[in-house]
């Protein structure tokens, strides 16, 4: 058993050093700050229903004028379709459309994020998380 | 062409991007793939320690092989063929990650380590089929296989966890 425990240690110690050395975790809350809010308007230029997490892309601009590119992180196919939303082959989201979307901005910064509300010009609004988004 | 370019070439068929925005298909695909590796790495630990010496002391080694190595093998295989169709859903996302990378460097060591088991152990086991504690080279063989899977569990978890949420890091070409 000890030569037994003593190779489980040698593996435990080598992925320990593989996970110091990996750039991104994908926990929301590892990624994401819970407690800075943002709030982006602008025109999507991509959507991603992708498992286990869609993404939406947009072009916004700052309060300068100048346009930034977005990416928000959403929840995957089937939280989408349960909380309303729709694909482009049935007439739902797609690029050009215009939208708000309030979030949580990425920890480190890049304008990225992860979306709790969609916006569209005509009053819809569809709730995809809180603003914990672990809290349902 | 070049691997990255395959892969980011599979990443953009119909079939790839299908995979990864089913509502169905990805996610039966994984729970697919955990019961194979329920069923294989499930009857490999009982190999595993017996060639340890821990469990079923009293039972020949030959017996225990023989007995639980088709369920090993037919896990594998559901295993195998979900995990290929998982990667296909999903190949620029993965091999973005060291983790998957290594995992595919690690699956075909625990390979080896099978046929190791087989073309130079197998052939000699009448000597030492009824012994409670296998000799030296069979107890390297169950540790091994052991740590290995444990080792590549752990890796395809993190492959998910440590593909960049939003691209960012991504180092594709």
């Amino acid at each position: 058993m000890k030569a037994f425990a003593r190779s489980m240690a040698v593996a435990v110690a080598g992925l320990l050093g593989a996970a110091a050395s990996a750039s991104a975790h994908h926990a929301v809350q590892a990624v994401f700050d819970v407690n800075k809010p943002i709030t982006v308007s602008g025109s999507i230029t991509k959507v991603e229903w992708i498992n286990p997490h869609s993404y939406i892309s947009l072009d916004a601009k700052d309060e300068k004028g100048t346009v930034q590119h977005w990416v928000f992180e959403l929840a995957g196919p089937g939280a989408l379709r349960q909380a309303g939303l729709s694909r482009e082959d049935r007439g739902g989201l797609k690029p050009g459309d215009m939208v708000k979307i309030e979030g949580i901005a990425a920890k480190d910064g890049t304008t990225t994020g992860f979306l709790n509300k969609l916006y569209f010009p005509d009053g819809r609004v569809f709730v995809l998380a809180n603003k914990d988004p672990y809290a349902r | 062409m070049s691997l990255v370019a395959l892969v980011h070439w599979i990443n953009e068929t119909g079939f790839s991007k299908y995979l990864r925005e089913s509502e169905l298909a990805f996610p039966l695909t994984e729970a697919i793939h955990l019961i194979g590796l329920g069923i294989s790495v499930g009857t490999i630990v009982w190999v595993d320690l017996r060639l340890l010496g821990k469990v079923m002391r009293d039972v020949r080694v030959s017996e225990v092989v023989s007995r639980l190595e088709p369920w090993a093998i037919g896990g594998f295989t559901i295993m195998f063929v979900s995990g290929i169709f998982l990667f296909l859903g999903k190949p620029d996302n993965y091999y973005s990650t060291t983790a998957f990378k290594l995992k595919m460097l690690l699956l075909p060591l625990a390979g080896l380590n099978v046929l190791f088991f087989h073309r130079s152990l197998l052939p000699t086991i009448v000597e030492w089929d009824d012994r409670a504690t296998p000799p030296w080279q069979s107890r390297m063989v169950g540790a091994v296989s052991m740590s290995l899977w444990v080792v590549i569990i752990v890796l395809g978890r993190w492959t998910a966890y440590f593909a960049d949420p939003l691209y960012r890091s991504m180092k594709l070409f």
